[in-house]
């Protein structure tokens, strides 16, 4: 997540001092740099984009309440504010499960909307469309309903697709930490995907 | 195989899969051929092998949906204004506890003028700058006082301040700074309670001692 500074994009640590003084400039570099991944994982964490959404503000209003808080020497500053993400995503699903809305218009939860217009573009037949949502729908929920700490390395791992060093630099924790969250969440989503499946799986001897 | 590579156990190959090697990926010739060899012979495994196949495209469909994500555009908007907050106001000098003097002193002016008038001529209107109601009442807060207000600030006309004294010379400055309408109130300008936390762009007319004389609604 991070770049070299240059002219263009100066130190980051820089930036934030500067957008903790008021620079609105600074800000928004530091904003668009890291929102849609921070969002991402709230809504991928909480199954709600209103919970994500409220976790982006919160974690850059934090961010600028203790800016003085960051040391660069440390890790850079996408680690820091996810550090705070992370914060903000416990609390909201310590209230309670993770919360699988419908819009009161009966919209479909985020991650089946797409899949309506991919296939409406690619000449789906309404059927295997409707298969389709169904089964994107399924992981969705077996993701959601993973403890917290495989949900995030699923999350950042399988879903934002980061490599095993990024996920651990954002999630300050070994490389073997991730691997293993990561091995059993799999093993709880087969598990739970399994549970889910119409027909159970032929083992045959080869 | 040819024979002389070693056979995988289960162990090793879900050790493998743990860390992120696997046919066609991370994994090595030796250790791919290895591992197919111990498919062919292992049911289990293969049953794995196909569930974690299967899971990977399922992951993968999930994150396809979601990659476009992003936070909405008045998240955005709304944590630039905080940021604005943080910060003096940039193109003034008159932050608020520079305004809050500015009434103190215009409060005193105000005094002054008031005794000054009682024993001078009425002073001739300057082009463009209303005087206000009356002299030495205090506005009245109302809706009619302040529409009569924007009225005629809307009509690009400033509007003395209680106290203000007209300045027709070259020493007067304007001022273009963004405040509460609260603060418009506390210079004594007729303010509808309700909206007395709404932000607005005025421009202030200064006069050569720094103090604001009269104030114009921008739209």
């Amino acid at each position: 997540m991070g770049t070299m500074p240059t002219a263009q994009n100066p130190p980051e640590d820089d930036l934030l001092r500067r957008a903790a003084r008021g620079e609105e400039a600074a800000f928004v570099q530091i904003y668009r740099a890291h929102q849609a991944t921070l969002y991402r994982f709230a809504l991928r964490m909480t199954g709600s984009a209103w919970n994500a959404e409220e976790i982006v503000q919160e974690s850059f209003m934090a961010l600028l309440r203790n800016a003085e808080r960051y040391d660069a020497s440390r890790g850079e500053l996408g680690a820091f504010l996810f550090g705070m993400a992370r914060n903000f995503v416990r609390k909201r699903t310590a209230r309670g499960p993770a919360e699988l809305p419908f819009a009161d218009d009966g919209e479909l939860p985020f991650g089946t909307s797409a899949a309506a217009h991919a296939g409406a573009r690619g000449g789906v037949s309404p059927a295997e469309l409707a298969e389709q949502t169904q089964r994107i729908e399924q992981v969705r929920r077996a993701v959601l309903e993973l403890p917290e700490e495989f949900r995030e390395a699923v999350a950042l791992c399988d879903l934002e697709e980061m490599s095993y060093e990024e996920a651990a630099k954002l999630l300050d924790c070994p490389i073997g930490t991730i691997r293993s969250r990561l091995h059993r969440g799999r093993a709880l989503l087969a598990a739970q995907l399994e549970i889910l499946r119409e027909r159970p799986r032929k083992v045959v001897n080869r | 195989m040819n024979g002389n590579e070693k056979a995988m156990s289960c162990e090793e190959l879900q050790k493998l899969a743990m860390n992120g090697k696997q046919p066609g990926g991370a994994a090595n010739d030796a250790e791919h051929a290895a591992w197919e060899a111990h498919l062919a012979h292992c049911a289990s495994c293969a049953a794995y092998q196909e569930t974690q196949l299967e899971l990977r495209t399922r992951l993968r469909e999930l994150a396809a949906e979601t990659a476009a994500e992003q936070a909405p555009w008045r998240i955005e908007a709304l944590l630039r204004r905080e940021v604005a907050a943080l910060g003096p106001r940039k193109e003034s000098p008159w932050n608020r506890r520079g305004l809050a003097l500015a009434v103190l002193a215009a409060a005193a002016v105000l005094v002054a003028a008031v005794v000054l008038r009682q024993s001078s001529q009425p002073v001739a209107p300057v082009a463009g700058v209303q005087p206000p109601p009356s002299i030495g009442a205090p506005p009245e807060i109302s809706d009619s006082a302040e529409a009569a207000a924007e009225n005629a600030t809307a009509a690009g006309d400033f509007v003395l301040l209680p106290g203000g004294i007209p300045d027709d010379g070259d020493d007067s400055a304007i001022l273009r700074v963004r405040l509460q309408r609260a603060d418009l109130g506390s210079m004594g300008m007729p303010v509808n309670e309700e909206a007395s936390g709404e932000w607005v762009l005025v421009d202030l007319l200064v006069s050569a001692d720094g103090q604001p004389q009269a104030v114009r609604l921008l739209r």
